[in-house]
């Protein structure tokens, strides 16, 4: 598996933190006004309200292990990710850095295409689309999000993990894997799925059509390059957001569980 | 008999001034948050430099605006009855410090944040849901922030959700194991072991 599937496996392990999704593109909606009546009836009302933080029952029945690994990685984070990370945030200028991040987010345009269009979300596609060809060009290559400043081109990204939620295939028990953190079948199916559509993979041999195997002129160290780049180009934003997170946790397993599966829930949703 | 004809219209009016005058005095919630927000901006980013840490220097303007006893409630969920009230004293006091200091983490002092406010929901009649852009460091982040109508009329924040997460949501999964294992007094050691480990855990 390349460090750029790594990476991803690691972004969305993150994502329990909650953070590297883009915007949604919220409409701007009208506040909804309590009147006058309701509002003084409201204060009379039974102060007990319905309980609207009632859990779902947890599927992790591989607890124990999951614990385990979920200490091995805590560990490579503090002794490996993060000292890595402080050195490429050293050597590197913020300008860089962010520079590398739009750059890859923007290679990945295939994977939120067709999870837009599976998912049939037609005109998320169309936005994706226009995404893409203004980041390219006006963009330089993607390096510069140019879109953000179009709230038409601020779209959830979509992905194929949250097609085949949508569609309704059971997420299956909870999973930390070992280095890639938090999933769990569907999720891993998901990611796999992302993995092909990512152009950082077309090589020989990759399943896509012959013409559009971009990796495949590239030496190996080249790829190993790109790859590790993509990787290293996440890092600060996942050290930040896994520092946060675990140092709110009360039960850092429970946290990181927890986020991970409302994160995901809320992304298909969206 | 005139009087009379015209007192349902005077009832009328008489009311309609009092409901209207309870308007004025309910502000919306939108611009409840708007104003909490600039001020817990302003504290962070025009204030002059300061040794006080920033959980410290936000708390004033957080306790104006969030509901801590309402966060802790929920957070803790049904179990909530079995706490003592000394202990539910004490869970506020310290989970209102938890949230405190992760919500102050969330600033962080290098680049000002740009916030567009979104879609108000309507949870229920004293409830509302409302959206907003976070654009940070060249990222875009989706914030939510909950709010309940006091019987005051006034609104408070009670949950923040982060790219859909909920932070209630997450501590109820904590705490719930937690509590079935050691009960109420296992929940007060690990927010305090965790408060702890906030002031001393630097990564």
């Amino acid at each position: 598996m390349s460090l750029a599937a790594l990476n991803r496996r690691i972004t969305l392990g993150l994502a329990l933190a909650g953070c590297l999704a883009a915007a949604p593109q919220l409409r701007a909606g009208e506040a909804a006004q309590a009147t006058t009546g309701a509002a003084t009836a409201a204060v009379e009302e039974d102060y007990d309200e319905e309980d609207e933080y009632a859990q779902p029952a947890v599927n992790d029945p591989f607890e124990k292990v999951n614990r385990s690994v979920f200490k091995f990685n805590d560990g490579l984070f503090r002794h490996v990710v993060r000292p890595i990370t402080r050195g490429y945030e050293t050597i590197t200028p913020a300008p860089l850095r962010r520079g590398f991040v739009s750059f890859f987010d923007n290679v990945r345009f295939p994977v939120r295409f067709t999870g837009s269009v599976l998912q049939g979300k037609f005109d998320r596609a169309a936005a994706e689309t226009g995404k893409f060809v203004v980041n390219t060009t006006a963009g330089v290559g993607g390096f510069i999000k140019v879109s953000d400043r179009f709230p038409k081109l601020r779209v959830p990204d979509e992905d194929i993990g949250q097609v085949l939620g949508k569609w309704g295939l059971p997420a299956g028990p909870y999973i930390v894997l070992p280095v890639l953190g938090p999933a769990n079948p569907r999720e891993i199916l998901g990611r796999a799925g992302d993995y092909v559509l990512t152009p950082t993979s077309w090589g020989r041999g990759s399943i896509i059509p012959e013409e559009w195997q971009v990796m495949s002129e590239l030496s190996w160290e080249w790829r190993l390059a790109i790859s590790a780049l993509d990787t290293l180009s996440a890092f600060p934003e996942l050290v930040s957001a896994y520092d946060t997170f675990n140092k709110a946790a009360v039960d850092p397993y429970v946290a990181f569980r927890n986020g991970f599966l409302q994160y995901r829930e809320a992304m298909i949703k969206k | 008999m005139n009087l009379l004809r015209t007192l349902p219209l005077r009832a009328a009016l008489a009311a309609a001034t009092v409901l209207c005058a309870g308007a004025l005095r309910a502000e919306e919630p939108a611009a409840v948050l708007r104003r909490g927000v600039d001020e817990v901006m302003a504290v962070v980013y025009d204030s002059a430099p300061s040794e006080t840490p920033l959980s410290v220097r936000v708390r004033p303007v957080l306790e104006k605006y969030f509901d801590f006893g309402g966060i802790t409630r929920r957070a803790v969920g049904p179990s909530w009855r079995q706490l003592s009230p000394a202990q539910q004293t004490r869970a506020v006091e310290l989970f209102g410090e938890v949230v405190l200091r992760t919500y102050a983490d969330r600033f962080q002092p290098k680049e000002r944040p740009t916030i567009s406010y979104g879609a108000v929901v309507e949870l229920s009649a004293r409830r509302r849901e409302l959206a907003q852009t976070v654009g940070y460091l060249g990222q875009n982040y989706s914030v939510a922030y909950r709010m309940e109508q006091q019987p005051s009329g006034g609104w408070l924040v009670y949950d923040v959700l982060i790219e859909g997460v909920s932070m209630v949501q997450n501590y109820r999964g904590q705490f719930e194991a937690i509590l079935q294992k050691g009960g109420p007094e296992a929940l007060l050691k690990s927010l305090e072991d965790n408060l702890r480990d906030i002031a001393t855990k630097t990564p």
